[in-house]
C-alpha cells in the first residue's frame, strides 16, 4: 500500500484521533477487532465486531464501507487492520503542556491548527501543569517552544530586583 | 669549618723564630746535661779531687744556667709577644664573625617579616574574595527565594482568577506567536 492510499484509507481513523489517549484507545480496539477476525465470520468488519466496537470506530468503519475502502474477506480484512495499526502507530508525536485540562473541543481545534503548522496530521500528547499558570509549552523533533505566563511573571521579578538592587 | 680553620691558624701560626728558640733551649739543656756527664767522666779519668770536680761542675752550672736563663727571658719575651699577635688576631676574627652572624641574622629577619607580611597580604585578599563569592552566592539564594514566594503566590491567584476562554486565548496567542517564529519549520 503506498503512503497516499494509506492516508486516503486511513483518513478516517486519524480524523477521530487528537491525543496519545485516544490513539491508544483505538489501537487497542482494533487489535482487539483484529483477534476477533480469526471467528471466520462473514460481512463487514463492522457487523463482525458489532458486539464490542466503540461508537467512534463503528463511525469510522461506516464511513470506510460508504467510501469502499474495505476489503470483502476475512484475510484481507484481517491485513487492513493490521495496517490501520502500523500506520496510527506511526503517526508523529507533538507533546504539549498546558496550565488547565482542555476540552474536547478545544482539543480538536489544537490539534488541526498543529497539523496545519506541521504539513500533516499528528497527534498531541498533553501535559497538564498548573505552575506555568497560562500559556503553551511545544516539544516538536527536539525543539521546544515556550510561551507561559510563569516566564514571563519570572522576568519581570528578575528586571524588577535588578533595578532594586542598583 | 670557620672554627677548624681558626684553630688550625692558631696552631700553624707559631712562626720559625720561636721554634727556633725552643729548639735552642732544648739543646742548651741537652749540652749542659752532656758537659755535667763528662765532667764526671773526666774527673774520674783524671783522678780529679771531689772538691775540684764539684767546682768545676758549679761554675760550669753558673754558666750553663746564665745561658738558659738569657734563652728562657728571650724565648718567653717572643712567645709573649706570639701570643699577644695571635689574641689579636683571634679578636680581630672574632669580631668579624659576630659582624657576620649579625648581618645574616638581621637579613634573615628581614626576609622572615618580608614572607610574613606577603603571607598575610595574601591571606587577607583570598579572604576577602570568600567573603565577596559567599555575598554574592547568598543574595542569588535569596533572591530566588523571594521570586518563589511571588510566583507561589502568583500562581494560588491566578489559578483561581483566570477563566477558560482566558487560558484557551493565551494559548492561542502562544501558537501565533510559535508560528511567527518558525518553529514547526
Amino acid at each position: 500500500m503506498t503512503d497516499t492510499v494509506r492516508e486516503t484509507a486511513f483518513l478516517p481513523f486519524s480524523t477521530k484521533i487528537d491525543d496519545t489517549r485516544e490513539l491508544d484507545s483505538v489501537i487497542d480496539q482494533l487489535s482487539a477487532i483484529s483477534r476477533f477476525l480469526f471467528k471466520d465470520k462473514q460481512g463487514t468488519i463492522r457487523d463482525k465486531a458489532t458486539e464490542f466496537i466503540s461508537p467512534v470506530l463503528a463511525e469510522i468503519f461506516a464511513e470506510l464501507e460508504k467510501l469502499g475502502l474495505e476489503p470483502a474477506d476475512d484475510k484481507n480484512q484481517q491485513i487492513f487492520l493490521n495496517e490501520a495499526i502500523l500506520y496510527l502507530r506511526s503517526l508523529p508525536k507533538v507533546k504539549v503542556t498546558l496550565a488547565f485540562v482542555p476540552s474536547k473541543n478545544f482539543l480538536n481545534f489544537l490539534n488541526r491548527q498543529i497539523s496545519e503548522s506541521c504539513q500533516g496530521k499528528v497527534v498531541l500528547e498533553v501535559f497538564t501543569d498548573s505552575r506555568i499558570m497560562g500559556g503553551l509549552i511545544i516539544e516538536y523533533k527536539g525543539k521546544v517552544f515556550s510561551d507561559i505566563l510563569e516566564s514571563k511573571l519570572n522576568d519581570s521579578l528578575v528586571r524588577f530586583n535588578s533595578r532594586f538592587a542598583e | 669549618m670557620e672554627l677548624l680553620h681558626w684553630e688550625d691558624e692558631v696552631i700553624l701560626n707559631f712562626d720559625l723564630t720561636t721554634i727556633y728558640l725552643l729548639s735552642d733551649l732544648l739543646i742548651l739543656l741537652l749540652v749542659s746535661l752532656l758537659t755535667l756527664f763528662s765532667l764526671r767522666a773526666i774527673a774520674k779519668v783524671k783522678q780529679m779531687s771531689e772538691g775540684s770536680v764539684r767546682l768545676e761542675s758549679h761554675k760550669i752550672s753558673k754558666i750553663v744556667e746564665g745561658e738558659i736563663r738569657n734563652k728562657l727571658d728571650k724565648l718567653f719575651d717572643r712567645l709573649e709577644r706570639d701570643l699577644a699577635k695571635q689574641l689579636e688576631e683571634i679578636d680581630i676574627w672574632g669580631s668579624q664573625i659576630n659582624r657576620d652572624l649579625s648581618d645574616f641574622a638581621k637579613k634573615q629577619q628581614e626576609s622572615m617579616i618580608e614572607e610574613s607580611q606577603v603571607l598575610v597580604a595574601n591571606s587577607f585578599s583570598r579572604i576577602q574574595k570568600q567573603l565577596e563569592e559567599y555575598k554574592k552566592n547568598q543574595l542569588i539564594k535569596i533572591d530566588k527565594q523571594i521570586r518563589e514566594i511571588i510566583l507561589d503566590s502568583a500562581r494560588e491567584v491566578l489559578g483561581r482568577s483566570i477563566s477558560f476562554s482566558e487560558h484557551e486565548d493565551l494559548v492561542q496567542q502562544a501558537l501565533e506567536k510559535a508560528r511567527k517564529d518558525q518553529f514547526f519549520q
